[in-house]
């Protein structure tokens, strides 16, 4: 089998114009020998070579986050997503916990995470009826570079004016519960505790994402096989060379490249100004597993 | 009992009321009964009790609010917590440059505000008590620095400004209105002007981070250093300025224009990287 490579991604042009650029399970690659094909299919083929062995198998062959570049981003529904517990028991699928790395901020711009005070279920029947969820929400002003931590089970919405990234698990799962049909589906699992946006991700968990400087003329190793999984390389301020030993590619200003796990190690290099990069990979697998 | 504040959100009259409380009944009735108990020995009264036993009376009054609107059902309730834990939620990394900032600026609007505070006469009163402060009395220094960071952050910002924040449309004025009365309860002009300006920056902080513990270390920091400065300078020289010691001490007089100005320049610039780094909630206290 050919030596897999860092993966870059089609952007999906039309269908779902609002992202500039992704990497879900449905991407299509657009480099290399594997150019055409979706994510999907080289994961099938290529198993625990893309992903790392222990990730694919406990995510039973799908990709485990995906990633969202979300550039043009209208005034968005408070949404929730369910815990991979419940998400398996009601609908076969993972439940979604997720990051959002804020890239830009309009003045004012609003992110809704999480309810201000507890809040009972008829209360906010009523403010779903009124279209008004959104105000028992806590409402944060976020600033470029800040990053923040949304649980599952936990809404959230975001306002206009907000370009970002957003690293999530794979799954179809997003309620809008300012639908009235979805809120009611939503109440059984909805958190309706109070809640403090978590400006970092918790310590235990296994998905880890760290920003790294590249200075102009530096070149930055990182290792990948080592580690138990793939990983993602988001390139935030501008254009990068990255390195994989047989190949080099090179990625534009907000541009997300999938390291497959077979490689063993990466060098990134910026070769004009210094670059700020995200790097996404994960530390193992969870340890408890839900049956 | 702790969690019974929350629902006590005092509007601006009732936070003028507050500050009258405390001045006439707490005020007047600890040194009735400290003349009373100790004639006219009694500012050797411990300085713990000489200092929290005036507050008493208006701690009971918040405390019987607080019980009646946890208790009031007639309205919707109305709560806003008085500490919000964020420094838990965000990386280690930044909340432990917050608390560098934190300290630089406390540190930088002393001596940026020190031509102010310059213009008006130290108090007799007050003079008697620095000098008591070079006493080192272990009893002082917890009064200082420990009690008085605890009780008027609680009440200033905990109370006052929280209240008004939640009955506010904006943030501008609670913040002004609440440092005005943080200066006015120092009874002079010396301290007043003093804490309006420390209160403002105080203000501006527990509006952007709902943390108590940001703004009692704020506090803290300001008073130990002034403590500190008070037990290390001969007696004499308590009621010169800092532009005057500088000079006794021999340096250049140059000096304390360059200190006002670096003073200056480093509240503006951790001021600003504070905005950015702090989160900023819009509607935490509504």
């Amino acid at each position: 089998m050919k030596k897999l490579y860092p993966l870059l991604f089609k952007d999906k042009k039309g269908e779902e114009a609002q992202f500039s650029s992704s990497c879900r399970e449905n991407s299509i690659i657009s480099n290399g020998f594997l150019n055409g094909n979706t994510l999907d299919d080289v994961i099938d083929t290529y198993l625990g070579n893309l992903l790392g062995d222990k990730v694919f198998n406990y995510f039973r062959g799908s990709l485990p986050y995906q990633v969202k570049i979300i550039k043009d981003n209208k005034e968005g529904n408070v949404i929730v997503s369910p815990s991979d517990t419940t998400a398996w028991q009601r609908w076969n699928c993972w439940g979604k916990e997720r990051v959002i790395y804020i890239l830009k901020s309009a003045k004012d711009s609003t992110l809704y995470l999480g309810f201000r005070k507890d809040i009972s279920a008829k209360e906010l029947y009523e403010l779903m009826l009124n279209g008004n969820i959104k105000s028992a929400l806590n409402q944060i002003e976020p600033e470029a570079g800040e990053l923040f931590y949304i649980p599952a089970e936990i809404p959230f919405a975001i306002g206009k004016g907000i370009e970002y990234i957003e690293i999530g698990q794979n799954s179809p799962i997003d309620m809008n519960i300012e639908d009235e049909e979805l809120f009611a589906e939503a109440l059984d699992f909805l958190n309706l505790n109070s809640h403090t946006p978590d400006y970092s991700i918790p310590e235990d968990n296994i998905l880890k994402i760290e920003v790294l400087d590249i200075e102009a003329n530096e070149q930055k190793n990182i290792a990948v096989n080592e580690t138990e999984s793939f990983m993602y390389i988001i390139s935030l301020t501008g254009e990068l060379i990255v390195n994989s030993g047989m190949n080099e590619i090179r990625m534009g200003k907000n541009e997300v490249t999938l390291i497959p796990h077979e490689i063993s190690d990466i060098s990134i290099s910026s070769q004009s100004q210094s670059c700020k990069i995200l790097k996404v990979s994960l530390d193992g697998v969870p340890k408890i597993i839900d049956e | 009992m702790l969690k019974v504040f929350k629902y006590y959100l005092p509007k601006y009259y009732e936070a003028i009321l507050l500050l009258f409380i405390n001045i006439f009944i707490g005020g007047v009735g600890a040194t009735f009964i400290f003349v009373l108990l100790y004639g006219e020995n009694f500012t050797k009264v411990n300085p713990i009790i000489m200092y929290l036993l005036p507050m008493t009376p208006l701690f009971i009054y918040i405390l019987i609010r607080g019980y009646i609107e946890k208790n009031n059902i007639s309205e919707e309730k109305k709560e806003v917590v008085l500490n919000r834990n964020i420094f838990r939620t965000i990386p280690i990394s930044r909340t432990i440059i917050i608390f560098v900032l934190l300290f630089i600026a406390t540190q930088a609007i002393s001596f940026a505000i020190d031509p102010i505070t310059n213009l008006f006469e130290i108090p007799e009163a007050l003079l008697k008590l620095y000098k008591q402060l070079n006493d080192k009395n272990i009893y002082q220094f917890i009064t200082v620095v420990i009690c008085a960071p605890f009780v008027e952050e609680f009440l200033f910002r905990g109370i006052i400004e929280r209240g008004l924040l939640h009955h506010s449309k904006g943030a501008v004025f609670p913040i002004f209105f609440s440092a005005f009365l943080f200066g006015l309860i120092h009874l002079n002009l010396y301290q007043g002007v003093g804490a309006i300006l420390i209160g403002l920056f105080l203000g501006w902080i527990y509006y952007r981070t709902h943390n108590l513990w940001s703004v009692i270390f704020i506090h803290l920091i300001n008073n130990a250093t002034a403590y500190l400065f008070s037990t290390i300078i001969p007696e004499e020289m308590l009621t010169d300025s800092f532009d005057k010691i500088l000079i006794q001490y021999g340096y250049n007089p140059n000096l304390y224009i360059y200190i006002v100005i670096g003073g200056l320049l480093a509240t503006t610039v951790s001021i600003y990287l504070l905005h950015k780094l702090l989160p900023c909630y819009k509607n935490s206290f509504k």
